[in-house]
């Protein structure tokens, strides 16, 4: 290979580095994700409550494929995405589609702490994350 | 006396027959909790839900056993529970532990029994719980792996039954002193962009590497323009030169 042919690939190379990282950055987040994506029906604060025409299992697969979570909980009544300072509740819609609740991890750990209590923090009965979890009979295969 | 003792002592320890089997995903507490959570989606529903795991443990022997929680209480599979008229709902797991000497490897399926209609097969719950049968392999997440599977059951059902939905009432009452969220997460961005980002690295890495690799290449004397003139060797040349070429011989007789 020559070195001119070396040179071409190296600038190539470089400008695609600097330019996926450009185009990274440019990515947003999941609450502006969310925001952009569904239909807001109140605001309150830093707190949102939105709807999506689909159900639960598919709005919070979508926003999960979007921005992938740092812990998800499934409970018999909606999905709950962690992200950093954000919790994101979908719930069903008696009616249809589903609800979708933005807050700060502060709210949002109080408005469904007896949901996720045990699972994402502690307080009153619940237990720490991992506190009563794992066992199992050692290492595995 | 002490002789007189070992007899007793026998007979009760053979009286007492094996410890009961331990649950390797799920303890009692968690047993329990299925049970409250999925207590209240029997209640919309009027179906039952839960989850039976049978563990053959080829190790040890320790964890072999079944074990089962559901709507009705831990310990009760869904499937024989009374009292749901819609029908039963079921998680049924199976882990295989190998001996430590032996060359196979462990191994773990599942699968859902459902009578309520729908279609609710185990790819529903793998689809939202994004789990699979051999994460129940995983000691560290084998229990969040279960209970998310058997708490999906009432959610799935009402989508795909079209059963009524299980509401979440959002908690009004002030949190106990103690309550706080813990193991905050760390950059949302990272974890998104995290690989394309490591690609891009690499690709500058690699492409600065190239570019140094290619000054570094040898290449003959003169090959590109712009390039050194060629050295010539010999007696030093007397008279004339031309200014744009010193090493063309200048003829005396030239005009120009």
């Amino acid at each position: 290979m020559t070195p001119r042919n070396l040179k071409i690939i190296a600038i190539v190379l470089v400008l695609a580095g600097i330019g996926g990282i450009i185009a990274l950055s440019r990515s947003g987040n999941p609450k502006d994700h969310v925001l952009r994506t569904y239909d807001v029906v109140s605001q309150e604060g830093d707190s949102y409550t939105l709807t999506s025409p689909d159900p639960v299992t598919k709005t919070a697969g979508d926003i999960r494929d979007a921005w992938k979570p740092a812990q998800e909980l499934v409970d018999p009544g909606g999905t709950f995405l962690r992200y950093k300072d954000l919790v994101v509740a979908v719930t069903p819609r008696v009616e249809g589609g589903s609800t979708i609740y933005l807050d700060d991890e502060e709210r949002g750990y109080g408005r469904w702490f007896p949901y996720v209590v045990g699972f994402w923090g502690f307080g009153g009965t619940g237990g720490p994350i991992g506190g009563t979890r794992g066992g199992g009979p050692g290492a595995g295969k | 006396m002490r002789r007189a003792l070992l007899p007793a002592v026998a007979a009760v320890l053979l009286l007492a027959g094996p410890a009961a089997a331990e649950n390797p995903v799920l303890d009692a507490e968690g047993d329990a909790d299925v049970a409250a959570a999925l207590a209240e989606a029997q209640e919309v529903q009027d179906v039952c839900y839960g989850y039976v795991l049978l563990v053959s443990d080829g190790d040890t022997g320790q964890f072999s056993g079944t074990f089962a929680s559901s709507s009705a209480g831990p310990g009760i599979p869904a499937s024989t529970a009374p009292g749901c008229s819609r029908g039963a709902v079921e998680v049924q797991a199976s882990i295989t532990y190998t001996s430590s000497f032996s060359e196979a490897e462990d191994s773990a399926s599942w699968q859902v029994l459902s009578t309520i209609g729908g279609g609710l097969t185990i790819d529903d719950v793998e689809r939202v719980t994004g789990a699979g049968a051999s994460d129940l392999l995983d000691d560290g997440r084998s229990e969040t792996v279960l209970l998310d599977a058997v708490l999906s059951l009432p959610g799935l059902a009402s989508e795909l039954a079209g059963l009524p939905p299980v509401v979440l009432e959002p908690n009004a009452s002030p949190l106990p002193d103690d309550a706080r969220a813990t193991d905050t997460p760390g950059s949302d961005w990272l974890r998104q962009n995290g690989a394309v980002l490591g690609l891009c690295v690499v690709a500058i890495v690699a492409g600065v590497v190239l570019l140094l690799l290619s000054r570094r290449t040898p290449r003959p004397a003169g090959s590109e323009r712009g390039s050194a003139p060629p050295r010539l060797f010999g007696p030093p040349r007397t008279g004339a030169t031309d200014p744009r070429d010193p090493y063309r011989p200048t003829d005396p007789r030239s005009t120009l």
